[in-house]
């Protein structure tokens, strides 16, 4: 699979883009802001760390393993069955993900913008418009994100111009409250959330050339962080330290305050539709990485994939359905469990890979194996 | 649609043909004359493929599978006679002209033709004069004498028939299907060969202005029927000796004539090879339009998406050539397919290249804006009246709910009544009359649109929302089939769901559309996957000079890359 | 017609795919359609009014468009008014808002409402549990704006209208160009949360009138009420008010009259055209002072004298007339706020937070004491640049 189907350098970038932005637009301000008040973009910043070591880690991975997934080098460097294993952790890790990003859109939808239609629609609308997309292939969704990319960054961007007049800058400050124990500690959530660059493990063994996937990636997390300051700049200035912590969507209600020339108002739910397009995308990284992992894992080829896509596509929204009891679960998770585990499977996980690799094969291997043509 | 207008092959060739003494426009007009008869008599085989083609005008594409016509000729020309009155049962129009050849010692001959296929004067006065008259007092023995009467078509053939091209046929089966295809066949008395002779000629529409393309600047010629005449306008436009013009022959029954032109070296050999494979795997008795063909090998027949295109106009056709595509002529229709075909094919228009390129940017972008109303207005008007009220401005909102009071339907069953009634009118009226389709035209928009607002059976902003949408609609012809459906598609997402729902069916298009290929050939290409050089004539339309690169559109590697995992149809 | 079998697959996908949308579309009709509501079976809302009854309950006024009449107006004789105002209560908001429901028949349509008022009872009584709807609901939005009435909210919302058919929608004009007369305050859903959730910031809201003309009622916004916490503790005049607009940096236009220098009886109108603030908190000594910047650009609009004006030095005595005008209203509107009131409506606490957050925290639990006692220093720079088109 991955000779025959490529993914440019472009179409990487936005897949960490919006795998990492259309996912955090409303299931990240609140959180950072509670946590952080003003200061939050220190934390995004301090979260950017974690992201680019994630990022280092896995080009290092991918260059010397060219064209294989993470779940195939896993079993390369570990053996068949711890190889197994971790490569069993990836998949179920993405699928949580896919059904924690699912349960979030739906969320948002039922909460802000349709309130009697039933949860279970959306996420299946979203589940079957996802399956479509992943059984169509990596190729599809990579230009899915090349179209859809731009658009997302130009609904963020856009919303700056548009409130340029309603911003107070002074909510900033004052700036640097945040003690450095505490800037640490407030950074494993946006941290984990940057992580998401770690689909980039799966992505770039499609790129055709490893080596030239570090700058795409990296390029892709740090226009994502930021786009999340940037947003999180846009609450604040906009709503207000406290109001940002009373809403749950602070930055859908900073879209609420937009009025242009008198006439367009109330333009949050245009923006929030948007914003779905972006949060779908990530659903559908996630859910084709783990369709990815799981046929590499079980050895599936061909229009087996497919097979795979659907019963993941199942279990996503039967996962997402019943994952949480409601949005004040959801909370508790996001803010308690989510970081450690994410920065877990994100980030020392695949620290794990390369170190036994480097053992195992010392670090010259990557020059001999993909130095040459 | 780059190339052509670059300043290098193209247009330095149309300068010289200027500065070179006239020839270029002299030797056009005189094409022209050629080409088109007065009295709309055409000669179709102006502009005939090259020399090598030169016996496939008469063998058949490939063998049939259970043809009845088989055998060699007969020596005597009864037996040849009655073998072809046989197969040609009750077929009045098959005219049989017997007659004595003056010539060695004197043959009975006859000439079998279908009338009406044939030019007359071509048979009478370059068949039946030099064999009957003049042939005698000439010195038509060659110097080592006549050996039999096999020689005897040979020497007719060379020195006796001034026709274009002659052909001798040993088997009943290559001299039927010339008759059939408009030539005539001359069978002498004891020889075992005919000959078969070019004088297709056959009364056929003048080449004139489409009707489908009709533009303000650019060549107003259009294709004709006739696929010889077809040609050569193209060849009058690219006047290359790298210009490929392959035929074959289509059809159990109709056997229509189908040419494959592409310039080679431009058209990538993969995809030249691909589309002869498409081409060759058609099993169908009859081809009465290039849509059959198209429909046999399009990527994706059960898309509503086309990924074949189509044009009368003998300048598309070149650009295209020009930009490496493929264009497939097929005899009895002036529509020409191209291959491959992308979606933007759509939106651009032969006149954004011949005007400047602020104007047909600006065009161009209205396009995408027509496109957009004529798919999304009535779900998005659907959305906002049902769902998502709260974008609208509130004065527009209190004008809205003004009109829409007491009105029986949910907005919905507005926009899908009215759009039925829409599409009820336009078809009537594209079928009617000229005259009577104006005053339908008429009665439909004031009785129907005015009276139904003002009885409370429709609002009056849905009204609005169906011009506008048709209005859309019509700018985009080529389109038109795929903006319909597309809308429906859309008014049902809305039905449910409102702006989400046409946002993930738009997603669900999107990724249908990203999924497609039009002849290994990714359907959005130059937007996705993305290339910027090619961006610049996607939603703008950048000066001439500035589109330096040739499009990547076609190029070698995606067409080596995609085309083996295509599967393509018509294969089974 | 050749290309048929095969491709069962495609073609499986196919159906199955039109079979989910078609399901997904009939059923989401049949069953009525979760969140579909046609324009013709919703009651739009323009203007929100909120009560307290005798019995302590929520009462909930609303104006709600009248499409048929409107319709009827468009035609010929306008019959009837375009709104219709309706009241309900219950014991919480939401309460109130259903039990409307039941009075109007059609659901109530909330997005368009941009006006909330506040009645003086329930105002006094406190605003926190009436407010919670309207920041947690998904239809309220928080660019509505917030007034307070001294009487009841209701008569507002009862009151009639000339210019506009929709009488909610002229309040809402009048609170838009607040800022160009600048005798009251206008102040939307988000500023009001803000202050409400702050813990040193006071709220202020706009005020408006009710005057009875010739047996109509016509509204006027005037001065506006001063909150402490969430409840109201009484009320600044149009002048209080400017002087409060100038200190927040709010004030875009609006007329000062001055003594002409001349004929002290007889008064130059000066129009302010552009007005800025800066509010800059000082550490001296262990006592925090409030500096506060106004620059003031204005032009010479009429005056009633036959005096010539227009030369320098004259020009100059009016921007000095004009600084005193001026700083005496904020000084006012300050002392009114820190004796009268004793609440921190300037937002000078989270001033002092955002330039000094160390010495903040000592005075943060005790911000309340220590308001009305801080120093404040006003300076005033004016500046008259045209004289319109005489001398």
């Amino acid at each position: 699979m991955p000779d025959e189907t490529r993914i440019s350098g472009r179409q990487l970038f936005f897949l960490v883009l919006c795998t990492v932005l259309g996912s955090a637009l409303y299931g990240l301000p609140n959180g950072l802001i509670y946590q952080g008040k003003q200061d939050a973009w220190l934390d995004v910043l301090m979260g950017l760390g974690f992201a680019v070591i994630i990022a280092l880690v896995l080009c290092v991975l991918g260059s010397r393993y060219p064209n294989r997934t993470l779940f195939q080098y896993s079993e390369t460097i570990m053996g068949k069955y711890p190889g197994k294993f971790i490569g069993l952790i990836f998949v179920l890790f993405f699928l949580m993900m896919a059904a924690v990003l699912v349960r979030v859109e739906v969320d948002f939808l039922v909460v802000a913008l349709m309130p009697e239609t039933p949860m279970p629609i959306f996420a299946l609308v979203f589940m079957a418009v996802s399956t479509y997309a992943v059984t169509s292939g990596v190729e599809v969704i990579g230009r899915l994100s090349e179209l859809i990319g731009p658009l997302l960054v130009l609904a963020v961007v856009g919303i700056l111009f548009f409130t340029f007049n309603i911003m107070h800058l002074e909510n900033l400050l004052p700036l640097f409250q945040e003690n450095p124990a505490e800037v640490i500690k407030h950074s494993l959530l946006p941290g984990g959330w940057l992580g998401f660059t770690v689909l980039a493990g799966v992505w770039m063994s499609f790129q055709g050339k490893s080596q030239k996937a570090l700058k795409p990636v990296l390029g892709g997390t740090f226009t994502a962080t930021l786009l999340i300051i940037l947003v999180l700049f846009q609450c604040i200035t906009i709503l207000g330290v406290n109001v940002s912590i009373q809403q749950i969507y602070p930055l859908f209600r900073a879209v609420r305050m937009i009025e242009v020339g008198d006439f367009f108002e109330r333009l949050d739910s245009l923006a929030g539709i948007l914003w779905t397009a972006g949060g779908f995308l990530a659903i559908a990284a996630f859910h084709e990485c783990a369709a990815i992992g799981a046929a590499q894992w079980l050895k599936i080829k061909g229009n087996g994939c497919k097979w795979v896509a659907w019963v993941e596509g199942l279990a996503i929204l039967f996962l997402s359905l019943f994952l949480f009891h409601g949005s004040s679960d959801r909370w508790l998770f996001l803010r308690s469990l989510f970081p450690p585990l994410a920065l877990t499977v994100e980030m020392l996980l695949p620290m794990l890979l390369l170190t036994v690799s480097v053992l195992r094969h010392g670090w010259g291997f990557a020059g001999r194996r993909s130095g040459g043509k | 649609m780059f190339e052509s207008f670059l300043p290098g092959k193209g247009r330095r060739q149309a300068k010289k043909n200027i500065g070179g003494e006239g020839s270029g426009r002299g030797g056009g007009s005189g094409q022209d004359k050629e080409a088109v008869k007065p009295g709309g008599r055409t000669d179709p085989e102006v502009g005939e493929p090259g020399e090598k083609n030169k016996a496939a005008w008469v063998r058949s594409g490939r063998e049939l599978p259970s043809g009845p016509v088989s055998g060699d000729l007969a020596d005597g020309l009864q037996a040849n006679i009655s073998a072809l009155k046989n197969r040609f049962k009750n077929s009045a129009d098959v005219i049989y002209r017997e007659f004595t050849v003056r010539f060695g010692h004197n043959p009975k001959a006859v000439l079998i033709y279908i009338d009406g296929m044939v030019n007359q004067e071509t048979t009478s006065g370059t068949i039946l004069k030099p064999l009957m008259f003049d042939i005698e007092g000439r010195d038509y023995m060659p110097s080592s004498g006549l050996r039999g009467l096999a020689d005897m078509a040979d020497v007719i053939a060379n020195r006796a028939l001034p026709n274009k091209r002659v052909v001798e046929a040993k088997t009943l089966k290559e001299v039927v299907d010339g008759i059939l295809c408009g030539n005539t066949a001359l069978l002498i008395d004891g020889s075992p060969t005919a000959l078969v002779i070019e004088t297709k000629g056959w009364e056929s529409r003048n080449v004139d202005e489409p009707g489908t393309e009709s533009i303000v600047r650019g060549p107003r010629e259009g294709f004709t029927e006739n696929i010889g005449v077809n040609c050569s306008m193209l060849r009058r436009k690219i006047k290359d000796e790298d210009l490929r013009v392959e035929s074959m022959e289509l059809g159990r029954r109709t056997k229509t004539s189908v040419y494959l032109a592409y310039i080679d070296g431009v058209a990538s050999r993969e995809m030249v090879d691909e589309v002869k494979r498409r081409l060759n795997k058609i099993e169908i008795d009859g081809v009465l339009e290039s849509g059959y063909i198209e429909q046999l090998i399009e990527d994706a027949p059960r898309s509503i998406f086309p990924t074949v295109g189509n044009t009368e106009k003998p300048d598309v056709v070149a650009a295209k050539l020009l930009e490496g595509r493929l264009a497939i002529f097929v005899d009895g229709t002036p529509f020409v397919l191209t291959v491959p075909h992308l979606f933007i094919e759509g939106f651009q228009s032969s006149e954004d290249y011949y005007s400047r390129p602020y104007y047909a940017t600006t065009v161009r972008l209205v396009r995408y804006l027509a496109f957009i109303i004529a798919v999304l207005l009535p779900a998005g008007y659907v959305a906002l009246q049902s769902y998502n009220q709260d974008l609208l401005p509130t004065s527009l909102l209190i004008s809205m709910v003004v009109s829409r009071e007491g009105t029986p339907f949910p907005s919905y069953m507005e926009v899908i009544i009215m759009g039925v009634i829409f599409e009820i009118m336009r078809e009537a009226g594209v079928r009617m009359p000229g005259a009577i389709g104006q005053a339908f035209s008429i009665v439909g928009a004031l009785v129907l649109g005015e009276a139904s607002a003002r009885a409370g059976l429709v609002s009056n902003s849905m009204i609005v929302v169906v011009a506008l949408t048709a209005i859309g609609g019509f700018a985009l012809t080529s389109l038109a089939d795929v903006i319909g459906l597309l809308r429906l598609f859309f008014i049902a997402c809305a039905a449910p769901l409102g702006l989400f729902g046409i946002l993930m069916g738009g997603l669900a298009v999107l990724i249908h559309m990203l999924k497609l290929y039009s002849f290994g050939v990714p359907y959005l290409l130059p937007v996705a996957p993305g290339n910027l050089n090619d961006l610049k004539d996607v939603f703008i339309r950048a000066p001439l000079g500035s589109q330096v690169l040739p499009p990547r559109i076609l190029g070698h590697r995606n067409v080596a890359r995609t085309m083996s995992r295509r599967r393509p149809p018509g294969k089974d | 017609m050749a290309v048929e079998s095969g491709k069962h697959k495609g073609r499986r996908r196919v159906i199955f795919l039109f079979t989910l949308i078609l399901t997904l579309a009939l059923s989401t009709l049949a069953s009525g359609c979760w969140n579909r509501r046609e324009l013709n079976r919703i009651g739009i809302v323009s203007a929100v009014g909120l009560d307290l009854t005798p019995d302590h309950k929520i009462e909930l006024t609303v104006q709600i468009i009248r499409a048929r009449a409107m319709k009827m107006a468009e035609g010929a004789s306008g019959e009837g008014k375009a709104v219709w105002v309706v009241s309900s209560s219950g014991g919480t908001v939401f309460d109130a808002v259903r039990n409307l429901v039941e009075k109007s028949g059609r659901r109530l349509y909330y997005p368009h409402n941009s006006l909330i008022v506040l009645g003086q009872e329930l105002a006094q009584a406190g605003v926190r549990p009436v407010m919670d709807l309207f920041t947690r609901d998904q239809e309220m939005r928080l660019l509505a704006w917030v007034v307070v009435a001294p009487g009841t909210a209701a008569d507002v919302l009862k009151a009639d209208s000339e210019l506009n058919n929709v009488p909610s929608k002229q309040l809402e004009e009048m609170l838009k160009n607040y800022n160009t007369v600048s005798k009251s305050v206008g102040s939307n859903l988000l500023e009001f949360d803000e202050s409400l959730l702050s813990k040193t910031t006071q709220p202020v809201l706009g005020r408006v009138v009710l005057d009875k003309v010739s047996g109509k009622n016509e509204l006027r916004l005037d001065g506006a009420g001063v909150f402490r916490g969430d409840k109201l503790i009484g009320w600044l005049d149009g002048a209080e008010s400017r002087g409060y607009l100038f200190i927040k940096g709010k004030v875009k236009s609006g007329s000062v009259l001055v003594p002409s220098p001349g004929n002290p009886d007889q008064a130059v109108t000066l129009e302010i055209i552009r007005a800025g603030s800066r509010v800059k908190p000082e550490w001296l000594d262990g006592k925090v002072r409030f500096e506060i910047d106004v620059k003031v650009e204005a032009n010479l609009v009429e005056q009633a004298s036959a005096q010539k004006l227009s030369s320098p030095d004259m020009i100059s005595v009016l921007e000095e007339e004009l600084n005193q005008a001026i700083a005496n209203q904020i000084r006012t509107t300050i002392s009114v706020a820190q004796t009268r009131y004793k609440a921190d409506i300037f937002g000078f606490g989270t001033d002092l937070m955002r330039a000094h957050p160390e010495e903040w925290q000592r005075l943060a639990a005790k911000w309340e004491t220590e308001f009305p006692q801080v120093e404040t220093q006003v300076k005033v720079q004016a500046k008259i640049t045209h004289t319109d088109l005489s001398q």
